[in-house]
């Protein structure tokens, strides 16, 4: 056991060394404990909603908080209008610094304080904090779409850690976190900010929106570096091509990594790639190397107990947690999981129930009845979208849209809206999420049109791949656009994805679209075609 | 670089951008449709971060221009599809 006897609760945990950096520039902790104490002496005696996007500034208005005795709101929903809710329903107060606001809208009667300043010298007061004294409230999704809220006690955080520490930042020397999420949900919380107070990591500030904007994070920060990411990120971070400097690990967490990307991760970034398993309601509890297997590894001091279906997890100081996963212990301290027991939908990072989402569709005037659908699968999707089916023939898909907004987090505004007769709902009304995907994947594929054989005797075949004959792909889409009575201007795509033989029956499918026709071929239930027909003018 | 700012109909350039964005964000909507002057964001096409990450990794393989939160107009680069147009215009490197 890694876990000290007596843990640190100091403000900061040993303030001599540098907590953050930044491009031309660093604070240790007397710095943010300086910089801390000035803006304790302009906050009202209220908790705090920060709005900030700056770690190291959402660092100095955390330590300001606790020093006059308060907590902070955090919430992962950033919208003006939510913030300034937030802080009406609790008496507290939006507060920001004057060089990092967020563009756009800022929540009403926001604090706006200059910007933070450790400047100074000497070593001011470091206190120890009560271990159950409050210190953040977070905010998740309920199954009603209400948020629900979630107290975090400075003991259990300081003890949590401690125990991640060693397995985020196992290497001799210290590393500097270098973060691509923000602070204002759980993850981010604990593993930049509380890691960068609680434990001998540095954490690296500054604007964190692109890869490029990451790349420099890495560059001024020193080795080792540690990427404290998401799958959608780590993406995005591949993609963009960058050539990065060293990194130690890599970190990911808030939706389930693919092996496919992890591998990728590691073998282009050269550091193993570790998942953090975790909810709101308990924090990070467990951790994985994706690529070594499913097995997830429990945090020292945090115990996982099962019974049937039934699994709920404790740590110390606090609440015991029942699991919405499905898991199966493998010997005391390690568990796979097995799925999800409830409908969470989990998006960007985001949460929602699709109960309270459908509830939110079907509540709107002119939709008789409508359900949502989450994107399948996990990272190598992480772009995709909900979509939306919808009865509601007065509707277009902008007013459904329209009307969702505001209701139901950004995050899972429907990308597509699909307007439908009648949702496949079973003999008692129930509409499975499995069976709404595979009436989507019918509509997709569009409305047979026809078949065509191709006989061996069809003059096209002579002289072809003699011995192993196969339909030219353009005979193929010759007699799809027939079948389709389509003569057309502009063939704006066309994939031929496996060989036809003659004699073979081919199946085809049209899906009429704006200004496009999408033509689709199948044998034996295998698409060998797929073109894109456009039908509009010339552009 | 535009010199038409209020000309509501898209440039060539402008049809090739909003060609990639509506394959690249899955949108339900024809290139051609897309206002060169309406905000990508919320009001218009509705577009949230996570889309604007992929517009940008989209814009930095397409025409090897880097999105970054220093660029001196960083703000205004997703304000409409002829602020993006431009932005890769004038970012893009010659040859």
């Amino acid at each position: 056991m890694h876990f000290p006897d007596t843990p640190d609760f100091s403000l900061i945990h040993a303030p001599d060394r540098v907590v953050v950096r930044r491009h031309g520039g660093e604070m240790t902790g007397h710095d943010l404990l300086r910089a801390a104490y000035r803006v304790a002496d302009l906050l009202p005696d209220a908790p705090v909603v920060p709005v900030c996007l700056d770690v190291g500034h959402f660092i100095v208005l955390l330590l300001a908080t606790l020093l006059r005795g308060r907590h902070v709101l955090l919430s992962s929903d950033r919208t003006a209008t939510r913030l300034a809710a937030l802080a009406a329903e609790h008496g507290a107060v939006c507060v920001g610094f004057a060089d990092d606001l967020p563009d756009g809208e800022h929540p009403a009667h926001m604090l706006v304080l200059p910007p933070p300043d450790g400047s100074g010298v000497g070593c001011p007061k470091n206190p120890a904090i009560d271990g159950e004294r409050l210190v953040a409230i977070v905010f998740t999704s309920g199954s009603t779409g209400q948020p629900v809220a979630h107290t975090k006690r400075w003991g259990a955080l300081v003890v949590r850690s401690i125990v991640a520490r060693v397995l985020l930042d196992p290497v001799e020397q210290a590393s500097t976190l270098v973060g691509t999420v923000p602070p204002y949900h759980m993850y981010g919380f604990e593993t930049l900010v509380l890691q960068a107070i609680h434990t001998r990591c540095a954490v690296a500030s500054g604007p964190a929106f692109y890869p490029s904007d990451w790349r420099k994070m890495l560059e001024f920060s020193p080795a080792p570096r540690v990427l404290v990411t998401t799958p959608l990120q780590l993406r995005l971070l591949l993609g963009a091509e960058l050539s990065c400097p060293a990194i130690a690990r890599i970190i990911s967490a808030a939706a389930p990594l693919g092996e496919t990307l992890a591998r990728q991760a590691e073998d282009r970034l050269g550091a193993p790639v570790m998942e953090i398993y975790g909810a709101t309601e308990i924090g990070s509890v467990a951790m994985r190397r994706t690529t070594a297997g499913p097995g997830w590894e429990l945090y020292d001091t945090v115990e996982l107990a099962q019974d049937g279906d039934d699994a709920t997890i404790a740590a110390p100081g606090a609440p015991a947690y029942p699991l919405s996963d499905l898991v199966e212990k493998d010997g005391p301290r390690h568990f796979r999981l097995i799925g999800r027991r409830n409908d969470m939908v989990k998006l960007a990072a985001k949460r929602a129930s699709l109960s309270a989402l459908n509830t939110a569709l079907t509540a709107l005037p002119g939709v008789e009845d409508g359900a949502f659908l989450p994107p399948e699968g996990d990272a190598e999707s992480a772009f995709a979208r909900m979509r939306v089916f919808v009865v509601a023939p007065a509707l277009s898909a902008e007013a459904v849209i329209a009307g969702l907004r505001g209701r139901i987090d950004p995050a899972f505004l429907p990308r597509g809206v699909v307007f439908v007769d009648a949702l496949p709902r079973n003999g008692v009304g129930k509409l499975t999420v499995q069976a709404l995907r595979q009436f989507a994947a019918r509509l997709a594929q569009g409305k047979e049109i026809g078949t065509a054989v191709i006989p061996a005797s069809h003059p096209c075949l002579a002289g072809h791949f003699p011995g192993r004959p196969v339909v030219p792909g353009v005979v193929l889409l010759e007699e799809g656009l027939a079948l389709a009575g389509l003569c057309p201007t502009r063939i704006e795509q066309v994939k031929f994805l496996r060989p036809v033989s003659p004699d073979e029956t081919v199946t085809f499918f049209a899906k009429h679209e704006a200004a496009r026709i999408r033509l689709s071929a199948y044998v034996q239930g295998q698409v060998v075609l797929r073109a894109v027909i456009g039908h509009g003018p010339q552009p | 670089m535009n010199t038409h700012l209020s000309d509501p109909s898209q440039t060539p350039f402008e049809r090739e951008i909003a060609e990639r964005l509506v394959d690249v964000l899955q949108l339900e909507i024809a290139p051609e449709e897309i206002d060169p002057l309406a905000p990508l964001f919320v009001e218009g096409l509705g577009l949230d971060s996570i889309d604007a990450l992929e517009v940008a990794l989209m814009i930095s393989r397409a025409y090897g221009v880097t999105l970054s939160s220093d660029d001196p107009n960083s703000r205004d680069i997703f304000a409409s599809l002829r602020a993006l147009a431009t932005h890769v215009t004038v970012m893009r490197p010659a040859g």
